[in-house]
């Protein structure tokens, strides 16, 4: 390796590079200054990697600035939505809005329960007159019983077994009763030691639309003021 | 050529250090805000989503509230917000008194406390129903109007079961007897009354 103080002849290149490198001899006009005598060959190199360098610097760089105007950008965009939602929420909040609320669930919910009860419901002033059309007048019923479960329950005095039987044949062939049955039958003499057929009589009501009720009629009735004191 | 290696190892290092830090800093600061507040952003978009859809969906129902006019109001008497007892006996009295039939007893009962009784015979009482029970004596004509009105009632009742018992007084007189459980309705399930 040549000293790097001692200038190398002209012609001749000091390192041996491949790259065959001209090098000048003396500088004119200032004989004693060495600096211009850097091989060029090592000049070039060194440049080489230092750009490199730094241009991986400034992507690092540029790199963070672009997360860094993505993290910026996101937080105004959240502060917009936040801004946004609280003023939906707002609109929600008002009173005007709490009420059609308030109004709109009341209205649901009696909707919902109207509708399962009108299912369940069994008119009785429907079915009531229509199975007296079937008891003859001969026929002394004393009591009934019938509940929205489709039980039936008859009790009454007629003159005989006979009018008891065409009663209960009466009953079976009507289409919205099933299951009759004549569960008792008993010649009685009554309080004044006239004889009667006691018997009792009970059947399921099939829930024909015939028979099931008709819906609530909104505009007949009016609800009383309040305040006529508690029956308990 | 030495003080140009120093140079360059000065700058090499001048640029791992701006490039760790760089690194360092994004990786640790900014990029986990940048996902903190892009989670906060998605759970916003969520909750603006489903926020205006209540707006919306309340919008709609105002609308739909003012089309139905007096409907609301009219189910809102039908199944009130509680059992509304005055109102319901007055009821009761006002349909018997139009066909001259007196209530000589009416029980009002919370479909709640009924449901809460353990063993109760009744399946049918749940929480938002108010039991009624009353008998009344009439001709059967008057009774089965009265049933019938009773059915047609603005405030909605179920009648559960009725019983039609006749009976002779001491002149002859057939007297006819309606013994009946009612099931009406209000919308809040209140938590059981006692003494009712």
């Amino acid at each position: 390796m040549q000293n790097e103080t001692e200038p190398a002849p002209a012609g001749v290149n000091p390192n041996n590079s491949p790259g065959g490198t001209i090098t000048g001899g003396v500088a004119r006009g200032n004989p004693n200054s060495r600096d211009n005598l850097i091989p060029m060959g090592d000049h070039s190199h060194f440049n080489f990697a230092l750009v490199l360098a730094w241009l991986v610097a400034l992507l690092a760089i540029l790199a963070m600035l672009y997360f860094w105007w993505l993290s910026r950008n996101i937080v105004d965009v959240v502060a917009e939505k936040q801004s946004k939602l609280d003023s939906i929420n707002q609109q929600i909040e008002a009173p005007a809005m709490v009420k059609v609320a308030k109004d709109s669930n009341d209205f649901k919910t009696s909707v919902g329960i109207l509708s399962q009860a009108k299912k369940d419901r069994f008119s009785i002033a429907t079915f009531l007159p229509t199975l007296y059309t079937k008891v003859t007048n001969d026929v002394k019923i004393n009591s009934l019983a019938l509940t929205t479960e489709g039980k039936l329950s008859i009790a009454g005095t007629t003159k005989n077994y006979r009018t008891t039987a065409d009663l209960v044949m009466a009953l079976k062939s009507w289409g919205s009763l099933s299951n009759v049955d004549l569960m008792s039958v008993a010649m009685m003499a009554d309080d004044a030691g006239k004889i009667e057929a006691n018997f009792s009589i009970s059947a399921d009501v099939v829930k024909a639309p015939a028979v099931v009720a008709s819906s609530t009629n909104s505009t007949t009735q009016s609800i009383s003021q309040p305040g006529t004191g508690g029956v308990q | 050529m030495k003080k140009k290696n120093n140079n360059s190892i000065f700058y090499a290092g001048v640029t791992v250090v701006i490039v760790a830090a760089s690194f360092f800093y994004t990786w640790k600061s900014i990029i986990p805000k940048l996902s903190e507040n892009k989670a906060k952003s998605a759970q916003l978009d969520i909750n603006i989503s489903s926020a205006t859809l209540k707006l919306d969906s309340l919008k709609k129902a105002q609308t739909t509230l003012t089309q139905l006019g007096d409907i609301p109001t009219q189910l809102s008497v039908s199944v009130p917000e509680d059992k509304d007892m005055p109102n319901l006996i007055t009821e009761l009295e006002a349909v018997a008194s139009k066909y001259k039939i007196v209530l000589p007893t009416i029980t009002v009962t919370d479909g709640a406390s009924v449901a809460a009784v353990v063993g109760t015979d009744t399946p049918a009482a749940s929480t938002n129903t108010v039991i009624i029970g009353l008998s009344a004596p009439g001709s059967f004509e008057s009774i089965q109007s009265f049933i019938a009105d009773l059915e047609k009632d603005i405030r909605f009742m179920n009648i559960k079961s009725a019983t039609i018992s006749s009976t002779e007084d001491e002149k002859g007189a057939t007297i006819m007897s309606l013994s009946l459980q009612i099931e009406a309705y209000k919308r809040t399930s209140a938590t059981p009354v006692s003494g009712q």
